[in-house]
């Protein structure tokens, strides 16, 4: 059986309009690190799981 | 007054909320729902005509007692650990979420609940918005929501003008050095792929409408705090103010009053009492109503403008649990509590299972070590 490498894969649309950065500058557009609690106070991911 | 919080580790709104109402002598309980199942126990006990349910856990002893208020703040879910068989993992996932939805629904029927349980999942449904949003009497944009190309296609060429296209949720993907962040973007028919991937992601695709800039809305029973977005100031910015709010100047203003009833008659619709609200105003002056986020996040909105309060007016109107609001914690001011809470927050990720949040998605099919996560058991706590 042949092996299907994943990025020869099409992706989808979303994949293919988001937005590429490097982490830096990810966090250099918010001015915070993402991974502190604080975060959330410079960039509001608004959507909750329910 | 007692109050429960539905919450995660880390969550620096509840944290705060929680420090000012325990200063004022409220007492608060934090319930994170990482921490179940691996740190928590949960049981329901259902006989005759009764229903008892306990939670214990790190912070946590609840037996069923009322509490005044249930702020269902955002519960992360359930959180497995690393170590288990991975057949195992979804049906352990799905058994431990289908139990605590049903375990919630036991919790405190007579508090007043930000927002009420059945409406919360409601008013997460993009598309229910936008139709409540037009019998509640607000414009919303021409938008078609589809996974159909040829309707896609059809869309794109007969909109006269540019077109956006957003995503149900928000979407990050992560290699471990980049990161690929998906906000509204606009599309064109050269950016579809084809038409068979096309149609594995339905999307939402409306007109790109002119902005002269933007307005976060956050409501809080009666409560309306308006802020306005400089969105447009900044190329970065003029598509969705998301992609960069280092620089993002926020300041205060008022909705017209046709608006403002239209945001309280759609508030109805949805059975929320709580909700963040986003709008566009054209150069012509016309408010353009895209989504309401119904447990959004707002301190963000008084950290970058200080006079745009909202930790103070959120504090009463939980403790006015839908009547009259008081000015219990009229003087308080989030530049005076989020360093607490900041710290707070630390110690509460130690202390309890950490959860990164959905909607990061790694870049390939090989886990990513390199970014924070779910671990299902903190250093030094023994479940």
């Amino acid at each position: 059986m042949n092996e299907v490498r994943e990025e020869t894969l099409p992706r989808i649309l979303g994949r293919r309009l988001a937005q590429e950065q490097t982490r830096q500058q990810f966090e250099e557009s918010h001015g915070e690190e993402s991974a502190r609690p604080t975060y959330t106070l410079r960039y509001p991911p608004d959507r909750d799981r329910n | 007054m007692r109050i429960l919080i539905a919450t995660f580790a880390g969550d620096v709104h509840a944290l705060e909320v929680a420090l000012v109402l325990r200063e004022r002598g409220h007492e608060v309980v934090q319930w994170c729902g990482g921490d179940f199942p691996t740190l928590q126990s949960a049981s329901v006990e259902l006989d005759g005509r009764s229903a008892r349910w306990s939670a214990c856990g790190p912070e946590l002893d609840l037996d069923g007692r009322e509490f005044d208020v249930v702020w269902y703040r955002r519960s992360a879910p359930p959180v497995l650990p690393a170590r288990m068989h991975p057949a195992d993992r979804p049906v352990a996932q799905r058994e431990c979420e289908d139990f605590l939805a049903g375990l919630w629904t036991l919790v405190s029927p007579s508090a007043y609940w930000v927002n009420p349980l059945a409406s919360r999942a409601r008013a997460e449904l993009k598309l229910l918005q936008l139709r409540e949003a037009q019998r509640a009497g607000l414009a919303i944009p021409p938008t078609l929501s589809s996974n159909d190309p040829e309707r896609i296609r059809a869309f794109l060429a007969g909109a006269g003008g540019p077109v956006v296209y957003k995503a149900f949720y928000p979407a990050w993907w992560d290699d471990g050095e980049r990161v690929a962040h998906l906000l509204t973007s606009e599309v064109d028919a050269a950016a579809l792929p084809e038409d068979e991937v096309l149609r594995l992601t339905p999307g939402i695709f409306q007109p790109r409408i002119e902005k002269a800039h933007e307005l976060r809305v956050t409501v809080m029973g009666s409560r309306v705090v308006t802020a306005r977005i400089a969105s447009q100031a900044h190329a970065a910015t003029r598509l969705d103010w998301r992609a960069r709010t280092k620089e993002l100047a926020l300041e205060p203003d008022e909705l017209p009053p046709e608006v403002e009833r239209g945001v309280h008659a759609l508030m109805r619709r949805l059975g929320l009492v709580f909700g963040c609200l986003d709008f566009i105003v054209t150069p012509e002056g016309r408010h353009v109503f895209l989504e309401v986020n119904q447990m959004g996040q707002f301190l963000w909105v008084e950290h970058t403008n200080p006079d745009l309060r909202l930790l103070g007016p959120f504090c009463d109107f939980l403790l006015a649990r839908g009547g009259p609001v008081g000015d219990e914690c009229a003087d308080v001011r989030h530049a005076d509590w989020f360093e607490r809470a900041d710290a707070a927050a630390l110690v509460m990720n130690r202390d309890h299972v950490r959860w990164a949040g959905e909607f990061s998605t790694s870049d390939s099919s090989t886990p990513n070590p390199g970014r924070p996560g779910a671990e299902a058991k903190p250093e030094g706590v023994s479940p």
